[in-house]
């Protein structure tokens, strides 16, 4: 792989094969209250692109925690179909207090959906994907509007 | 729209958890008239959600051997690690305050009044920033407690800000020229070094 020379590789080429996690950022604001950066460690994870099926599969220590499928846009933009398991290592709820249940419950129909990713860095060995949305958050009637900007950063 | 504004406000106040952190890099006495003074230094520390790694400095000119004009200003990222930010990871914080900063009692106790700017994610948070300084220890120490309060602009009526409390201690090195910070905002816990010029 050291050797394969890249100058002719275009996004496809350098998406395939498999990469490892390093981090994911999620970070959070609402109106115009200053965010929160809620950073969590993905170096238990693997992630298999498959460009010929077009398809991501996660890996945790060996077992398939998700599978789902990709369409490469243009060079600098990727859509990907979610599924119901992509928050469980998208997001980490753990840090965050139970009173913030409504976003998480929001942002589970968000990452089973599909989602639109900005292509921010790609090279041989690094991956970063990133993408931002404002996710309306209901709560007893009302509707309150949350920003996530999210963050995957990928090495192989 | 009573249950709207309770909701922003219980979700604004559990995330906005790193808002304008950064030490005072200065005691309670203020620079005799026409006189300059200098502090910059370095900080970081971590909440329950993030690090936080930043600069700050502060600049005092002596309108009147009481009367300070005091400016400070911070540069802070959010991040996972040290590691990350050189890495170029994280979210950046600029802050910049200034205004009148009084000291009473022998230079004791000092008051600042500033007004802050600060920029963050593509967006202006303007804020004022009383401050009170208290110098102990034989002015070896001083203790902080700076409110920042988010100007009306703010859609959110009721948000009351960030409480940051703190304590220096200049080191005998230097002619008690460093000095050590420890601050929290409640939620974080924060530490800094830094050289008066």
């Amino acid at each position: 792989m050291s050797c394969d020379r890249t100058e002719n590789w275009t996004a496809i080429d350098f998406l395939s094969g498999t990469w490892e996690g390093q981090e994911i950022t999620n970070y959070i604001k609402i109106q115009s209250y200053p965010g929160a950066l809620t950073p969590h460690s993905t170096d238990h994870l693997l992630n298999q692109i498959d460009t010929v099926n077009r398809t991501s599969t996660i890996d945790s220590a060996g077992v398939v925690i998700d599978k789902s499928v990709f369409v490469l846009l243009d060079e600098t933009h990727l859509s990907l179909s979610g599924t119901d398991q992509t928050i469980n290592w998208a997001f980490d709820t753990d840090p965050l207090p139970a009173g913030l249940e409504p976003i998480f419950d929001s942002l589970r129909v968000l990452f089973s959906g599909e989602q639109t990713f900005d292509i921010q860095l790609l090279n041989k060995k690094e991956c970063i994907l990133y993408f931002d949305t404002i996710v309306p958050v209901y709560y007893a009637g009302n509707v309150v509007n949350v920003e996530l900007r999210h963050t995957q950063y990928w090495q192989k | 729209m009573v249950k709207k504004t309770l909701l922003i406000l219980c979700l604004g106040l559990m995330l906005s958890s790193c808002f304008a952190v950064h030490p005072e890099l200065q005691s309670a006495k203020s620079e005799d008239k026409g006189a300059h003074g200098y502090s910059i230094g370095v900080y970081g520390g971590a909440n329950v959600l993030v690090e936080t790694y930043g600069v700050a400095g502060v600049y005092n000119y002596g309108l009147t051997d009481k009367v300070n004009w005091s400016t400070d200003f911070s540069f802070s990222v959010q991040v996972s690690s040290l590691k990350r930010v050189f890495q170029g990871f994280g979210v950046n914080q600029y802050n910049l305050s200034s205004g009148p900063k009084l000291s009473v009692l022998n230079n004791r106790f000092a008051l600042r009044l500033p007004a802050t700017v600060t920029y963050s994610t593509e967006e202006f948070y303007l804020s004022t920033s009383p401050t009170l300084l208290l110098d102990v220890i034989d002015e070896k120490a001083t203790l902080f407690l700076r409110y920042n309060r988010l100007y009306e602009r703010n859609a959110i009526e009721g948000y009351s800000g960030d409480v940051v409390f703190g304590f220096n201690y200049f080191l005998p090195l230097k002619s008690d020229q460093i000095l050590l910070s420890i601050q929290s905002n409640g939620v974080g816990l924060y530490g800094g070094i830094g050289v008066t010029l």
